[in-house]
Parts: structure tokens; C-alpha cells; sequence
């Protein structure tokens, strides 16, 4: 059990390392390790469906086989770019400094916790156990992504919602997780892969920050966030949310990195981590197009063409796990039951602006300043951001506030427009991603790089020996 | 020279360090951080020392699932695959026996839910199939003095069941306890 467990999450990483380091996606050994496993993550996510239209059976030698054999395809094509491993090319960048030590101290003692609750329940929460853990349970059983959930049952009863339709990455790594650990064992319930997720996103996240401002106020930062009683809940309960929010998140970090650098890999590496966001949840497509606009924007003047040519792959390349899902596999290579009616568009034709701002006012009370679900994330993400625009009034990180701002307003819209989005479920978990760029967002800010280089200076200062 | 200038490196270290407890401390020290982690953090690690020796897997379903795992275990030892287990309405269950499922609203009944317990253990049939299908059906969940019980439906039995069934819409469904606390409440 323990060797196929093994054998899958080496697998997951080096698929993903061979990835990031061809796409030259991050700088640091830290970076790059929370990355690798994040993307190898996302991109295992399909091997179960490759082995599906083989004709093969969903059991452990074909789908972890088919990992493995991605993974040494992945390090293999690696073997004339090993300069571009941070590691590599002599970059001693593993030390940590003392002062991190009570951060991560602090992290650690969250994280053991949400380990354990992890893996010891099983999956309870409604939304998983008749979605994506259904969809999981009965593929491993049946050997097939075609299982009895979708020929027998789902058509014979009158009662059910959207939830197994819409999760198809956290039932990929349900299935996967499953299958390594034979269903016994401490790992039983095959959610470890959140653990590795939560545990790899909340790595890239630090050190991205870390890398642009000084690590004791990027450990703040975290700690902000990882007192968000709601944000904690979901790295031990299994939904797509969390997933989504840290793919989507990270996608924004290298966007803003793009941005800063314009290194074409970059373009690469955000375009699948976007993709890879809208593979774990459908609605996220909608918050594409905030960064192709912001493309277009950032690059017309320079080259028209261009910009307009890059922001359409982009949005493309983000369509394309979208229409695989929903359109590929759900309609054409299984057809839906015919009971089940999925995401339907609601048009409004009366009181429209009421309506939307009704909506806005209920985001914001029931969601956004409810304390109970983010403890201070929120109010002192506000107080900092406008200390900030007070104080220097320019425009570093403003692509960042472009995004919150865009996937707020998005997100109204949503609510307004599609029917089963609501702010009780829907927002809720979808502002994770939020908070995630909240935070990313200040260490971005003058005010953070102002305090950064204050700290920077003090500590690097080297003052003279008063003579004897 | 070298040595004090490591000292002085290490002394700033140290003072960043104090630095950082300082922020760490102040973030705990704000209410609701502080009631989160004495209240919530501090019973899942009490709920650890108790649960965590615990390793076989059927405790941890038994924890996990709640009242959900006696119900779908008396399923599972009283049926056949063969067997069909009529669901009963979640209204009927939520205004016979509230008070035994208030805790989780019956939410357990709902058909996928039944589905991944039991899978092909027992056949479901749902109330809202046809006749023909209903009477094919063999076991269901009956009240009985405030009890929920499982129900062996015969020749005798079968048609006042179906008919005390019928007097709920089907498709009714509560998918939290406020929901089937809502519902209930509103027959009072």
C-alpha cells in the first residue's frame, strides 16, 4: 500500500518539476517544489480519463502506471535543461532564517491537526459524498469512469442536484488516492492528495512572498490568513474549492510576475494553472477573461497583434478543460441522464440594478464581513490596502486589485445570472481565491516593500567594531 | 572581527525573532483568534487524543457518519441485493420523529447518499417511481411509537404504507438540520 502511495506522489512531483522547469515558471528551490506539486497535481488529474478511452480498466497498475510513465516522460525531457533547476545552478537558497522559526511553528501546529482530521474521517460532507467521492468510490469499485452512479442511479431517482457534474478534479484524485492506498491503512478515505495540496500551495505562496518582501512580514501574512476559521475547515474537508482557489491563485501570483518580468515561460505556466482552475471548477472561465483583458492592456501599445493574439490562447487554452468536462465527456462520451439539468442561465429582465445591488449588499453581509468565517483577514486586507493608497498612491500591485476587484464584480454577476449559484455555498467557498489574493496582494504593495527594505537594511547592516 | 560580526548578525537575528513572536502573540492575543484557537483548534486536538488510537476503519466510518451509519448498517444486515428499500419521504420521518433526527435533518436519506452507503447491497426504489416498481418493494424505514424501525413490507402491510407515504411530496427534499428544523416548526 505504502509503495504505491509512494510511487503516486513521487510521481505527481516530478511530472509536475519536469513542467515547471521547462516553463521557467519560478526562480526559487522552494517556489518551484510547491509549484511542481501543485501542477503534477492538476495534470495527473487526466490520467484516469486517458486510461478511460484506452479501453482499460480504472485499476491501480494502469492509472498510477500511466502517472509514473507521464513523470519519467516529464524529467526525461528535462535532461538538457538541468541549468534551469534553481538548485542546480548552485543557488543555495534552502536556508531558513531563525526568525522564521516561530512562523512556522505556528503553521506546523494548524497543519497537524488538519492532517489528522483529514485522514482519519471519512468523507462526510453532503456535497462530497454525492459528487465527487460517489463518482470515486464507484469508479475504483467498477474499474470504469462509466460506473452504475451515472447508468443506474442517477436516472432512476428523482431527487439530486449538480454536484456530481461538477467537481471532475477532486474525483480524479479521489479515484487515484483510492486505488494507491487499496482503501485501508491510515489513508484509507484516499484524501491525502488535499493534504499535498493545502501543503504545496501554502510552500509557493510564502515563498513567492518571501521572495519579494521580507520573510518575517510574508510569515505574517500567511499567519493572517491561516487564522481563517472557514479557509482552515476546508484543508481537512474535501470539496473543490480549496483546489480551485490555490490554482487560481498561484496562476495570478505568476501573472503578476509576467507582468513584472514579461518572461515568456511565465505566459505558459499562468495559462495552465488558469486552465487547471477551470478544470477543478467550471464557473472560474468567467474570471478569465479579467487577465486577457489585462494583457491586451499591458501590451497594445507595444504590439497590437500580439496582445490581442496571446490574450485569445489564453482565454482558449482556459476553455479548453471546460468544454473536455462538460461537453466532451459528459455529453458525448456519456450521455446525461436525462433527469438532470445543469447550470442553467437565468435571464432578468425587471429591476436588473436592484436585483444586482440586493445581491452585492447580501455578498457582503452574509460573506465578506461575516467575522465568524475569516476572524481579521478581511478588515485588515482593507485598512492596509487603504493605509496603502493613502500613504504612496501609486500604482504597484494594482494588477492584483484588479483581479479581486474583477472577480468580485464577476461573482455578483454569477450570482444574478446562473441558476444554483448562491452566496450560502457559491461565494462562500469561492472566496478563497479572494483571500489568497488579498494577501498575495499586500505583499505586492508599496507600503509592504517600504517596511520590506526598512527591515532589510536594518538587518544586513554590518556596523563598524568600536575600537578597544 | 569576523566573530562579532557574526555575533551582531546573529543578535539581529534573534531580535527579528523576537520580532516575530511579538506579531505571532499579537494576532493571538485578538479575540476571536484567540476564542477560535482555545475553542475550535483545541477540540480537534482533544478530539485526537480521544479518536486517534482508534485506527480500523469501521470506527472511523462510525465517527464520521454518525446516526447515517446505524441506519445504513441495519440496512446492510437485514438486506439482500435482491431486496428493494423503499425510501420513505424525509417530511414523513421529519414529523414522526424529529426529535431522533434533528441532529442531521434526515439528510441521510437523500437517494445518492443511500446510494454511496449501500451501493448495489439493496436495491432503491424512490417514491416517486410507478406503481408497478413500488410494489416490488421489500423493506422500508416505518415510525413506530416515536422509533424509527426497518420495515419488512408484506402483503398485509404494503398498501398502508404506500398510503400513509403518499400524503408527502417526494420531492421534498432538507438538505440541513435548519431546513428540516424549518419544516417541522412550520407544521406545528
Amino acid at each position: 500500500m505504502m509503495v504505491l502511495l509512494v510511487l503516486l506522489i513521487g510521481a505527481q512531483f516530478f511530472l509536475g518539476c519536469g513542467i515547471a522547469v521547462r516553463l521557467q515558471a519560478v526562480r526559487t528551490t522552494y517556489s518551484l517544489i510547491g509549484l511542481s506539486m501543485l501542477i503534477g497535481l492538476g495534470v495527473s488529474s487526466f490520467v484516469p480519463f486517458i486510461v478511460q478511452f484506452s479501453g482499460l480498466p480504472i485499476v491501480a497498475s494502469t492509472v498510477i502506471g500511466g502517472v509514473v510513465g507521464l513523470a519519467i516522460l516529464s524529467v526525461f525531457s528535462l535532461r538538457s535543461k538541468k541549468e534551469r533547476l534553481p538548485f542546480w545552478a548552485g543557488r543555495n537558497d534552502l536556508a531558513i532564517s531563525l526568525y522564521e522559526i516561530p512562523f512556522l511553528i505556528v503553521w506546523l501546529y494548524l497543519l497537524f491537526i488538519s492532517v489528522w482530521k483529514c485522514n482519519w474521517f471519512p468523507n462526510t460532507t453532503f456535497d462530497t459524498i454525492v459528487g465527487p467521492d460517489l463518482l470515486a468510490r464507484f469508479a475504483v469499485q467498477e474499474q470504469t469512469l462509466v460506473s452504475s452512479v451515472f447508468t443506474k442511479h442517477l436516472p432512476n431517482v428523482s431527487v439530486f442536484s449538480n454536484q456530481p457534474f461538477y467537481a471532475p478534479f477532486t474525483a480524479m484524485q479521489q479515484i487515484m488516492y483510492l486505488l494507491a492506498t487499496e482503501q485501508t491503512g491510515v489513508f484509507a478515505f484516499g484524501k491525502l492528495w488535499l493534504t499535498l495540496l493545502v501543503f504545496s500551495f501554502g510552500l509557493f505562496l510564502y515563498a513567492d512572498m518571501r521572495e519579494r518582501i521580507h520573510p518575517v512580514l510574508a510569515g505574517t501574512l500567511v499567519t493572517i490568513l491561516a487564522f481563517a476559521p472557514e479557509l482552515f475547515a476546508y484543508t481537512f474537508l474535501v470539496q473543490t474549492d480549496w483546489a480551485n482557489a490555490a490554482f487560481f491563485a498561484s496562476g495570478v501570483i505568476l501573472f503578476q510576475r509576467y507582468v513584472e518580468t514579461g518572461q515568456n515561460g511565465s505566459f505558459w505556466s499562468i495559462t495552465l494553472l488558469l486552465a487547471l482552475a477551470c478544470w477543478t471548477r467550471t464557473e472560474t472561465i468567467f474570471f478569465v477573461p479579467i487577465g486577457a483583458m489585462i494583457l491586451v492592456i499591458k501590451r497594445i501599445r507595444v504590439n497590437p497583434t500580439d496582445a490581442i493574439k496571446q490574450s485569445a490562447i489564453f482565454m482558449l487554452v482556459c476553455l479548453l478543460p471546460v468544454l473536455f468536462w462538460n461537453y466532451g465527456f459528459l455529453r458525448t462520451y456519456m450521455p446525461l441522464p436525462i433527469n438532470a439539468h445543469l447550470g442553467a442561465f437565468r435571464w432578468v429582465e425587471t429591476d436588473y440594478l436592484t436585483r444586482l445591488l440586493r445581491i452585492v449588499q447580501n455578498m457582503n453581509d452574509r460573506v465578506v464581513f461575516h467575522a465568524s468565517y475569516w476572524n481579521y483577514t478581511v478588515p485588515i486586507f482593507l485598512s492596509l490596502s487603504l493605509l496603502n493608497l493613502f500613504i504612496f498612491r501609486d500604482k504597484r500591485g494594482l494588477t492584483v486589485l484588479v483581479w479581486i476587484v474583477g472577480v468580485y464584480v464577476l461573482f455578483a454577476m454569477i450570482l444574478q445570472h446562473v441558476e444554483g449559484a448562491n452566496i450560502q455555498y457559491t461565494f462562500r467557498r469561492g472566496f478563497f481565491k479572494l483571500l489568497f489574493l488579498m494577501c498575495f496582494y499586500l505583499s505586492t504593495t508599496s507600503l509592504f516593500r517600504w517596511l520590506s527594505i526598512r527591515l532589510v537594511v536594518w538587518e544586513k547592516t554590518q556596523t563598524v567594531k568600536p575600537a578597544d | 572581527m569576523a566573530d562579532w560580526l557574526n555575533k551582531r548578525r546573529w543578535a539581529k537575528q534573534v531580535l527579528i525573532g523576537l520580532l516575530s513572536c511579538l506579531i505571532i502573540l499579537s494576532l493571538l492575543a485578538l479575540p476571536r483568534n484567540q476564542d477560535w484557537m482555545q475553542g475550535t483548534v483545541q477540540r480537534f486536538y482533544q478530539q485526537r487524543q480521544n479518536l486517534g488510537a482508534k485506527l480500523d476503519r469501521q470506527s472511523r466510518e462510525r465517527a464520521g457518519y454518525g446516526k447515517a451509519y446505524q441506519y445504513v448498517t441495519l440496512i446492510k444486515q437485514h438486506c439482500k441485493p435482491t431486496d428493494y428499500f423503499l425510501i420513505p419521504p424525509q417530511r414523513y420521518l421529519i414529523r414522526k420523529a424529529y426529535r431522533i433526527g434533528a441532529s442531521d435533518g434526515y439528510a441521510w436519506l437523500y437517494p445518492s447518499v443511500l446510494y454511496y452507503h449501500l451501493g448495489q447491497s439493496v436495491q432503491l426504489l424512490d417514491m416517486t417511481m410507478p406503481d408497478t416498481a413500488l410494489r416490488r418493494a421489500t423493506f422500508t424505514f416505518w415510525v413506530k411509537k416515536g422509533t424509527l424501525e426497518l420495515l419488512r413490507l408484506t402483503s398485509a402491510n404494503h398498501r398502508d404504507v404506500l398510503a400513509t407515504f403518499r400524503q408527502y411530496n417526494p420531492s421534498f427534499f432538507a438538505y440541513t438540520p435548519e431546513q428540516a428544523r424549518k419544516y417541522y416548526r412550520s407544521t406545528k
